[in-house]
């Protein structure tokens, strides 16, 4: 690579760090934060517990209670997960006039006692607002996107600094910390052992989080396109809006689906099912398989006709990318790990920016060097 | 020897990590969080030495 092309690209690597370097701070301390929201809910008593016991309470049940609590809202989906939400159903409620699972907020019903918490859940929770920094910026859904267009640079800056790994360090030894010399050539070093050690991790985790940035683009794209074609012949039906048959449909679609166990059941209306179907997604038991949703379709009037099916390209790669971002498949171990990651990454980035800020002070104070030099030598003559 | 050789080591093992903790359980699973450790232990092991 000739020097003219390795300096570019420095410069393109040096300018993409600096103007985001600040986002990368921010999306590292708010990605430690996410990587145990877990354990900061449940220290905070943000999500209920309840005290558990055999379920008793019918998802048809569970949804009358929530509707009873917002008279005017929509039920829009029933979602049920033991590990996260020991004993709990959750009844998402979205305002009159909304029919959309993103608008929804969920209802927490006791499954054994049907005790009901419609406050357990706010938007104004830390880890809800943590999330949303780290999403959006605080931006709202645009601020998917912008999220988006950081994470471009940011790959940018992760290439460009590995392509000029090479030539920089063609004299060296992986890892060489020049600590005798000036301390500008050892934070760089420090920076530039991080920053190519950790890039397997790093391009993973940044790709990961770009593809994320238009997730609900890529939800909605389904909606209009597969799921409304699947639709079509029930679109002018009217909603249905008795679910005595949801917890048959269930059993049909996991049964359809060859054993698989259901996590969330859109319910007919709602902006990912028909008006006459409950859109039932359906998980594995184990790896990469708990990951992979299905969609077993369930006409609401006759659960026994069920449609299941595999999601597009797209949002399976979109259900892969979320656990390789945000590292919550493997445990307490994996996420330590995640945690260093991360806080090497917060080093990498506060090295790059000083290495850069140092630069251009050295440059600066040797141009000005020179200036004085030349100055007295004209003085001189 | 390529100053990318000794890193690719590392980002093979990271990648490779990553990939079998998502597909693996038990036994797997260590073999990818020790692969998933290799970066970090390397860095550790060159901020931390002494010269």
């Amino acid at each position: 690579m000739s020097p003219a092309l390795t300096r570019r690209l420095l410069a393109i690597h040096r300018m993409c760090g600096l103007i985001f370097s600040l986002n990368m701070l921010v999306f590292s301390v708010t990605g430690i934060l996410l990587i145990f929201h877990e354990e900061i809910d449940a220290a905070l008593g943000v999500t209920p517990r309840f005290e558990g016991g055999a379920q008793t309470v019918s998802l048809a049940r569970a949804i009358e209670l929530a509707r009873a609590t917002k008279p005017d809202g929509n039920a829009t989906y029933v979602f049920q997960d033991e590990e996260e939400y020991p004993g709990s159903i959750l009844v998402g409620m979205s305002p009159a006039g909304s029919r959309k699972l993103a608008d929804s907020k969920p209802t927490f019903i006791d499954a054994t006692s049907g005790a009901v918490r419609s406050d357990a859940y706010s938007d104004d929770s830390f880890s809800a607002v943590v999330f949303r920094l780290h999403a959006q910026l605080l931006l709202g859904p645009g601020g998917a996107l912008l999220v988006g267009v950081i994470g471009l640079a940011l790959l940018v800056s992760l290439g460009t600094g590995v392509v000029i790994y090479g030539p920089m360090m063609k004299r060296f030894l992986f890892g060489a910390l020049r600590r005798k010399h000036h301390v500008r050539a050892l934070v760089a070093d420090v920076h530039k052992l991080l920053g190519v050690a950790a890039f397997g991790w790093t391009l993973v985790v940044t790709l990961t989080g770009t593809f994320l940035s238009i997730g609900s683009q890529l939800i909605q794209l389904y909606a209009v396109t597969e799921l409304a074609e699947l639709a079509k012949p029930y679109a002018n039906s009217p909603i249905v809006s008795s679910y005595d048959t949801l917890d048959e449909a269930i059993k049909g679609a996991e049964r359809a689906s060859g054993g698989r166990k259901w996590g969330l059941v859109a319910l007919p209306g709602s902006d990912f099912a028909s008006p006459g179907h409950y859109a039932v997604l359906l998980k594995g038991h184990t790896g990469l398989d708990s990951r992979m949703l299905t969609l077993g379709l369930v006409d609401a009037a006759d659960p026994t006709r069920v449609d299941h099916r595999q999601f597009p390209w797209y949002l399976r790669a979109l259900l892969v990318s979320e656990p390789l971002h945000f590292g919550d498949y493997g445990g307490m171990p994996l996420k330590i790990i995640w945690t260093l990651f991360t806080l090497i990454t917060i080093a990498m980035t506060i090295s790059g920016v000083w290495v850069s800020f140092a630069a251009w002070r050295d440059r600066s104070a040797r141009r000005r060097s020179e200036a004085l030099d030349s100055g007295a030598a004209g003085a001189t003559s | 020897m390529s100053p990318y050789a000794q890193p690719a080591i590392y980002w093979v093992a990271a990648l490779v990590g990553l990939v079998l903790a998502l597909l693996s359980e038990g036994t797997g699973d260590a073999i990818a969080l020790a692969l998933l450790c290799l970066p970090l232990l390397v860095i550790g092991r060159h901020v931390l030495r002494r010269s």
